[in-house]
């Protein structure tokens, strides 16, 4: 499943770098993905497991990340240096307009599902009830880049 | 229909509860979740399934070890749970699939375990879930998985002090209750 809702905490499944069906960066880093562009690959799983959390929680208004858990498939330890998860970090903060900053686990790993190159997993939690509808969407630029990935195509899981 | 009463109609029997092989615990209870540590494909103390999956074992065996995995994993959660009829949901689960390095169907690997908890657990069965590959893991264990259950009632802490006579050894990930 894409999401578990256990109590006030939201578990993103791992989400793949995918964007309109399309397998963006597939391939270990460090062979058929450039090192340089982890950062990127690791924003489109991030905002695809941002849509998931939207889907479910209907709105992101009010979660807040606990943990963000980064897979990366390579053999390179400059591709899981921390500052490849900036740009996911940066996202998460526009989009989390009630989170503060996560705990972040950078996991290398030998491949990953479908030849995916990064995969990112959430852990969220609600800072208050959310009401389903009419929920204020906010109007940050991650927000925007959130909503402009359709409902229901939030990237594959493994 | 419970999950203890379906285990009993689908003939499984757990083996007992795996042993840490560490100063860490097998599992741990904050609030309603229970954090189980990473187990592995072992039987009678000993690994069923070693090697790479891809070039030592196929993808089959592999369903296998993930299946045998989660009985050593749900021998965990009835030892601390006392029954696992506490168990709410499976939330969350990651598998670790010991492979070649062009290996990418580790979700069908990991199915061997998810596929259990839901014939266990029916529909909360399903889970939240990542499925990855690893260059080695310990033993050279072929899988390897940590999950996360929702439980109803508070912790016990009547976990046994001395270990299960023919207890299995759960694979060195530690489990620490965060200070505050």
């Amino acid at each position: 499943m894409p999401v578990v809702q256990s109590g006030a905490r939201l578990f993103i499944a791992g989400h793949d770098p995918e964007k309109d069906g399309r397998l963006v960066y597939r391939g270990r880093v460090g062979e058929a993905v450039a090192v340089a562009e982890t950062g990127a690959a690791l924003r489109l799983a991030t905002q695809n497991a941002l849509a998931s959390a939207r889907d479910a929680a209907g709105s992101l208004a009010h979660l807040r990340c606990v943990i963000l858990t980064a897979y990366v498939s390579t053999a390179r330890s400059d591709a899981v240096a921390p500052g490849v998860l900036e740009e996911s970090l940066t996202l998460l903060a526009m989009a989390l307009p009630s989170s503060g900053r996560p705990a972040a686990w950078l996991r290398p790993t030998q491949g990953l599902a479908a030849g995916m190159a990064v995969e990112i997993e959430l852990l969220l939690e609600r800072t208050r009830a959310t009401r389903r509808a009419g929920a204020v969407r906010r109007r940050g630029t991650g927000a925007r880049a959130v909503a402009r990935t359709p409902r229901r195509s939030g990237g594959r899981t493994s | 229909m419970g999950a203890e009463a379906r285990l009993k109609s689908l003939r499984i029997e757990l083996p007992p509860a795996p042993r840490p092989m560490g100063s860490y615990a097998t599992a741990v209870q904050s609030g309603s979740l229970l954090f189980l540590s990473g187990h592995g494909p072992l039987r009678d103390g000993r690994v069923a399934y070693e090697g790479r999956v891809g070039r030592d074992l196929s993808i089959e065996q592999g369903q296998e070890a993930a299946r045998l995995t989660g009985l050593n994993l749900l021998a965990t959660a009835r030892d601390a749970l006392g029954s696992l009829d506490r168990v709410r949901r499976v939330v969350k689960a990651l598998g670790m699939v010991q492979c070649t390095d062009d290996f990418t169907d580790h979700p069908k690997v990991i199915n061997g375990f998810s596929d259990l908890m839901v014939e266990v657990f029916g529909d909360a069965g399903r889970h939240a879930r990542a499925a990855v590959g690893m260059g080695s893991l310990p033993f050279g264990i072929s899988v390897e998985i940590e999950m996360v259950l929702e439980v109803s009632g508070a912790a016990t802490g009547a976990r046994s002090a001395a270990p299960a006579a023919h207890g299995r050894r759960t694979t060195g990930r530690t489990a620490r209750r965060p200070r505050r």
